[in-house]
């Protein structure tokens, strides 16, 4: 059999009853768990108009079953979600942004922690595919949020072979396993929009994958830019974080409130990483001593011997610290912190 | 009789076998054996113990030990190399 | 994985709660054969005399696995 055979994707005829499809679709372990859109001919090949990438195009090779991710089975996916034919060119950004090796996705899949893949879209795509970057933009509510990040989790678990419980080792999960896409506000914001920040021009779109560990509300009335990073960085620091046994690259989710107190203080995105890198670091003693001993063989390259009174960043220099600005009216932002081991990566969306 | 519909398969296949061809050990004497220590907890001791029980035991001539910086990276392929071409058995360690 | 595409025999030690995902990915990523020896799960938790004791069945599985002795001769 030719390496193009094993690329096509294969089909079946099956009763046209959407009950019995669904059963099936279970039956094969081919969901997340909820009802799916029935991927037939007719839908696949409507979502294949989206784009002009022949369908047999492998985007990547998806660990940690190393699947071949051709535009078809992006497509079959995405149908499955109830994405619309527009979504197609994000979730093949997404796919190849998945697979840098910078993200480290094998890790990421086979992982005992509950990482989840969040993405962020920027740029024009993000209002014409009106995906939310206001209220509620992490939560319920908008079809384009809500399909995007399920279609890219059913890629991860169809066509990366993750399937949980099997190479899928995490312990728990978590909610965002199901869902987790925004779009940034890049109307009320004190700063560049991330994919400006990340070499891209305002006017391309982009994807931004990250490797999340989960989300952490952060409510605070605080009225002054060093008493809102002050208890933003005591947030960051809990001593059972990945992030700082490896040096890790945390992302926060701020607020337009908080975002607009930074601004009136002055202070650049750089000036922000920088204090919250600088306040939150965490002695080694907070640390349990299995824990130490992975920092140890983790981090010494980077920080010379650890003693109990070495104070440990969270990451290696305070730029990989992330920012995004996003969210409705209220004195909320939020912390996600990430796997550790694991850079995001930003793909230019080509539509 | 129902109508049918055509459907798609969202899975992709897993890559296919290849042989390993790797060199049988017919007995551990005067064998080099390696270990990539994953860096979870314990692992180099268990590394130590076996190392211990295999020159003592079974007349391995050398262990050569590498030890990963975090489980979660993959091993670095230069070291890969090297230690298939020094070693007659290579032990790693997967997971917790 | 790695070692034995270069042709060098290779084994992985995982334990009880990873032998899913060792011999899936072996098998995903073209090895179905990889030897893999068990370890009792959680073993990060165990003691130094708990791991000699872990260690002393290890070699022994290893030696199972990767020992294929000649007619006559000894491991």
């Amino acid at each position: 059999m030719s390496a193009n055979s094993l690329d096509r994707a294969a089909h079946f005829e099956c009763a046209d009853d959407v009950e019995a499809i669904n059963r099936l679709y279970r039956e094969r372990r081919w969901s997340d768990g909820l009802p799916i859109i029935p991927p037939t001919a007719e839908r696949v090949a409507r979502m294949l108009a989206a784009v002009r990438i022949p369908p047999q195009t492998v985007i990547a090779r998806v660990a940690p079953g190393f699947g071949a991710a051709t535009v078809e089975r992006i497509a079959i996916n995405a149908v499955m979600a109830g994405c619309e034919p527009a979504y197609l060119p994000v979730l093949i950004a997404a796919t190849a942004a998945m697979a840098e090796s910078s993200f480290n996705l094998q890790a990421i899949q086979a992982t005992t922690n509950p990482v989840a893949v969040w993405l962020i879209v920027n740029g024009p795509i993000a209002q014409q595919l009106e995906i939310n970057a206001g209220f509620n933009c992490i939560g319920q509510g908008a079809w384009a949020n809500a399909t995007l990040g399920r279609a890219l989790h059913l890629i991860l678990q169809n066509i990366g072979g993750a399937l949980p419980g099997e190479m899928d080792r995490a312990t728990h999960g978590q909610p965002a396993k199901y869902t987790f896409c925004c779009a940034e506000n890049e109307v009320n914001h004190p700063w560049q929009p991330l994919h400006v920040e990340r070499g891209f021009s305002a006017t391309e779109s982009t994807v931004t994958v990250v490797g999340a560990e989960g989300t952490l509300n952060m409510n605070t009335h605080a009225k002054s830019a060093s008493e809102l990073l002050r208890v933003i960085a005591q947030t960051m620091i809990h001593p059972t974080s990945n992030e700082y046994v490896h040096g890790g690259e945390p992302w926060f989710i701020v607020g337009t409130e908080h975002a607009e107190i930074l601004k009136q203080a002055g202070m650049d995105k750089a000036q922000v990483k920088q204090a919250l890198w600088e306040q939150s670091k965490m002695p080694v003693r907070d640390l349990s001593v299995h824990e130490i001993e992975r920092a140890r063989a983790s981090r010494t390259v980077e920080l010379g011997p650890l003693s109990p009174d070495t104070l440990l960043p969270i990451a290696t220099t305070p730029d990989d610290i992330q920012l995004i600005v996003a969210g409705g009216a209220g004195t909320h932002s939020v912390y996600v912190p990430c796997f550790g081991n694991s850079r995001a990566v930003t793909r230019r969306i080509e539509t | 009789m129902s109508a049918t519909v055509m459907l798609f398969d969202p899975t992709a296949p897993q890559v296919a076998a290849t042989a390993t061809g790797s060199v049988q050990l017919t007995s551990l004497a005067g064998a080099v054996i390696g270990f990539i220590d994953n860096a979870k907890p314990n692992f180099h001791h268990l590394v130590d113990d076996l190392a211990d029980i295999f020159t003592q035991r079974y007349g391995v001539s050398r262990v050569i030990k590498q030890r990963k910086s975090s489980a979660s990276i993959p091993a670095d392929p230069a070291v890969i190399a090297e230690m298939a071409k020094a070693c007659d058995l290579v032990i790693t360690g997967s997971g917790d | 994985m790695e070692v034995s595409k270069q042709g060098t025999q290779a084994l992985t030690v995982c334990s009880t709660a990873f032998q899913t995902l060792g011999r899936a990915q072996a098998r995903a990523l073209g090895n179905p054969e990889l030897p893999i020896a068990v370890i009792p799960h959680p073993f990060g938790s165990r003691d130094r005399i708990q791991v000699r004791a872990i260690a002393e069945q290890c070699a022994a599985d290893i030696v199972r696995q990767c020992v294929h002795a000649q007619a006559g001769a000894s491991a």
